[in-house]
């Protein structure tokens, strides 16, 4: 026996379904592991999750076992990186194996069905008529037309046929799905390599043109963000966000760049900023009051104009009407009032920020009243409307920034994954033979038709075509 | 009338439903079936109202427009829509084969699920969705994902009755397999809902979940005897189901079902279940993720667990189509299939936690 170059041993190797099936289940048995196992978690953590399979005293052997073998940080281990770099390869050789029968099928059109492979075909129908019945190639295709064949005819010896096939270029489906599932590995093998991942902090009226990644490297964007704004809203009656935005202008060595005409941008959680191939999501935010912070209020005296006043803790306003003036003397993130109608705070965030303001005319206290950004009913004051706006300068946005070169072939992977799915699943390739014979006092129609899937599907249009050409 | 209402008449059409559909079996009366295909029927209608009016109440909650509004975000919705998937896979079937039998196994799906979600007293009131969740992609991501659950459930279903005709010995593995599997399966839905019944409340999080109530009401009870008994009564259960296993071969065998359709029904089934997993749960769950936490892929667990399942599939098709298992090894796939399903959709969030805190 001659002894195979070791190449074309690889080669086989690689070109093996016994291979898929085994990385199949590798996979999918690691992942199980590795999906319990927590990631990068401290070691504690894990021990405790195995002391529920393994009892108190096994749990530490088990995990420096799994510790050792990588399973602590197993998406990232080298031997997993392997497994998926064996499957692409598996997937690559398989795809060239396959080409030239693929291109085999897209190249062939059908062609008429030779007499003795009548009687071979996968479906089967012999239907017999009177002499002198009008059966001609016009009717039969007629009938083909009506389930959506377009036919062709052919005069042979051996009589008339008339054939048609559909959906030939479905057998590339397959095909499709799998080099898809390589355009992603390597979409995600680019990105792991070069792609750039950072935060920015940013308090409301601060810019910043860093980012900094996980390992603490700052890296320069080349251009700068301000967050002009931070807002958290809230479903009515409920302290469930409704949304988060940071109002952000960019701007590049002082002169400010716009984005579709736009200067102020808003970026919301499921609506990142794209600029310079670099996304920015909203990934965070937070609270931090000091003394520059300002409130804001718009007020509206009973007989004047509405008027926007900012101003800082215990700083007065004088604009209820000539000498009623007001001063902010105590703030809450998030009031509420309990049983007995005190006060308090409920929590760190900024979820129902209210102002105590204390409105006094000349020198003389005349009332206190918290009010209530989310509530407009504590805005109403006997002198008029302040409504406050919120406390800005106070809260700051996270911001997420990626940028990925590998992220287009994951979308046009995904794309003909979908395509090639589609196709390989749910178009069939079909083929049907309708043959013509006249013999002494009958004419005989033989109906021969094959499809790769969805049988049952296919025999019942033909059923229902029998009757077409019986009746038609 | 809320939805709740036409949810409830749903659930009451479905259990009739079931009971109908095994009277049918039992009796052959064809009058038996057409009624139960009329109540079955009915029932989806109710839930199709239900789900549409429920879509309503939530968009006018919201106002964030109404393709974000899609009621399938919470535990309550979740269950429900996949009752719905199942019911409308399974009337699909029941018209493309002409075979009403099939509705006694299927139905049974969604009664479980439904005593789940009223002994359970799931929490049925509005959820505003939080801002990660309201994207465009919601709508395709979910329905997608549970449409494939359904045609999973349906797949296990027909795989285990393919694995109960045909197989004679007790002594055999897969007829050990298949009552095991169908006994373990029933002690742990009852034990469930022995917990649900005994707690009332869902409590908040996966790990308080696991730590205070999952089996505690019996193999975890306080008590040994409680817990004793629960071991004894579930072994015996399972005995039971191995014994008797017989009779639903009997029954299957009596209703014209045929191993073959049971093993085609299975196949067809994932054949539409895995692209549709592929692309609704993996793909669009890859891009959606992107737009919303910055990375398609990060190998959280629901994700991990997505993609176990797709491949427990793809090891499905491929040992079918290329290899030519039939039969017992590949209904064994399909049943392992289903449980890597149900713990991608429910496992996860309860016992793993994770990002994603949507039950779909």
């Amino acid at each position: 026996m001659k002894k195979k170059h070791i190449i074309d041993r690889m080669w086989d190797i690689f070109s093996s379904l016994s291979l898929s099936i085994a990385v199949f289940a590798i996979i999918a048995i690691t992942s199980v592991i590795g999906s319990v196992i927590k990631q990068r978690a401290a070691p504690e953590q894990n021990i405790e999750i195995l002391a529920g399979f393994f009892g108190e005293f096994l749990a530490p052997a088990v995990f420096g076992i799994l510790d050792t073998l990588g399973f602590t940080d197993m998406f990232q281990s080298w031997w997993f990186i392997a497994l998926l770099c064996i499957f692409a390869a598996n997937l690559i050789v398989c795809s060239i194996n396959r080409l030239p029968g693929i291109w085999e099928w897209m190249k062939s059109p059908i062609r008429p069905l030779l007499p003795e492979h009548f009687s071979l075909a996968e479906i089967k129908k012999e239907l017999v008529f009177k002499a002198g019945v009008d059966k001609d190639s016009e009717s039969i295709k007629t009938a083909l037309k009506g389930l959506g064949f377009k036919a062709n005819v052919h005069q042979g010896d051996s009589g008339l046929q008339v054939y048609a096939e559909k959906g030939r270029y479905s057998r590339v489906g397959v095909y499709i799905a799998h080099l898809s599932i390589v355009l992603i590995l390597t979409g995600a093998a680019i990105g792991s390599l070069w792609a750039v991942e950072g935060i920015m902090v940013l308090m409301e009226g601060k810019s910043s043109g860093v980012i900094v990644t996980q390992e603490g490297e700052e890296v320069q964007l080349g251009f700068e963000i301000k967050c002009i704004d931070f807002e958290a809203t809230f479903f009515e009656r409920s302290d469930i966000a409704k949304s988060y935005t940071s109002w952000v202008t960019l701007s590049q060595n002082g002169s400010p760049i716009q984005i579709n005409g736009d200067e102020i941008i808003a970026i919301n959680v499921n609506a990142p900023l794209r600029f310079r191939g670099i996304t920015f999501l909203q990934a965070g935010h937070g609270f931090i009051p000091h003394v520059d912070s300002l409130f804001k209020f718009r007020v509206i005296p009973n007989d004047g104009k509405a008027k926007d006043v900012s101003l800082k803790f215990e700083e007065s306003f004088a604009v209820l009407g000539a000498d009623i003036i007001g001063r902010v003397i105590d703030f809450s993130p998030a009031l509420a009032i309990d049983s007995k109608g005190r006060v308090f705070t409920y929590a760190d965030a900024m979820k129902n920020p209210a102002a105590l303001v204390e409105f006094t005319k000349n020198g003389v206290l005349k009332y206190r009243r918290w009010i209530l950004k989310r509530d407009p009913m504590s805005w109403q004051i006997p002198d008029g409307i302040v409504e406050f706006r919120g406390l800005w300068g106070a809260q700051y946005t996270v911001l997420l920034a990626r940028k990925d070169p590998g992220i287009w072939l994951i979308y046009l992977g995904c794309l003909m994954a979908g395509i090639g799915l589609y196709i390989a699943f749910f178009v069939s390739h079909r083929r049907i033979w309708i043959r013509r014979r006249d013999k002494e006092g009958s004419t005989e129609i033989t109906i021969a038709a094959s499809t790769n899937k969805n049988i049952t599907d296919f025999e019942r249009k033909i059923e229902r075509l029998t009757k077409g050409i019986s009746y038609g | 009338m809320d939805s709740t209402f036409f949810f409830g008449i749903a659930g009451i059409a479905y259990i009739i439903a079931m009971v109908t559909y095994i009277a049918y079996l039992v009796f052959k009366k064809p009058v038996i079936g057409v009624i139960a295909t009329t109540i079955t029927f009915t029932g989806f209608l109710s839930q199709t109202i239900a789900f549409l009016s429920r879509w309503e109440e939530l968009n006018s909650l919201m106002q964030i427009g109404i393709i974000r509004a899609v009621p399938l975000t919470s535990f309550y919705e979740s269950l429900g829509f996949f009752i719905w998937c199942v019911i409308l896979s399974y009337l699909v079937i029941e018209w493309r084969y002409k075979n009403r039998s099939f509705g006694a196994f299927i139905t049974p799906i969604a009664g479980m699920t439904l005593a789940f979600i009223d002994i359970g007293g799931i929490h049925d009131g509005l959820q505003p969705l939080v801002p990660a969740l309201q994207s465009n992609w919601l709508l395709a991501h979910i329905i997608l994902s549970f449409i494939a659950y359904g045609t999973f459930a349906i797949a296990f279903t027909t795989a285990l009755m393919y694995l109960a005709v045909t197989t004679n010995d007790r002594k055999s593995g897969p007829y050990i397999f298949w009552t095991t599997i169908t006994g373990l399966f029933v002690t742990i839905f009852i034990a469930l809902g022995i917990d649900f019944l005994s707690f009332r409340i869902m409590v908040e999080t996966p790990a308080a979940y696991i730590g205070e109530q999952l089996f505690m009401a019996t193999f975890r009870s306080d008590s040994g005897v409680i817990s004793l008994i629960s071991y004894i009564a579930s072994a015996i259960f399972i005995f039971a189901v191995w014994w008797y296993g017989y009779i639903f071969k009997r029954l299957i065998e009596s209703s014209a079902i045929s191993a073959d359709l049971l093993d085609d029904l299975s196949y067809k089934n994932i054949a539409v279940g895995f692209p549709t997993f592929g692309v609704g749960a993996i793909l669009i769950g890859a891009i959606w993720a992107n737009e919303v936490w910055g990375r398609y892929w990060g190998w959280d667990p629901k994700e991990t667990w997505s993609l176990i399942t797709w491949l427990v599939y793809a090891f499905y098709l491929h040992a079918r189509m290329l290899r030519g298992w039939r039969g017992t090894k590949i209904a064994i796939v399909a049943v392992i299939g289903f449980f890597s399903s149900l713990f991608t959709w429910l496992g996860v969030n309860f016992i793993l936690g994770g990002l994603h805190t949507v039950y779909g």
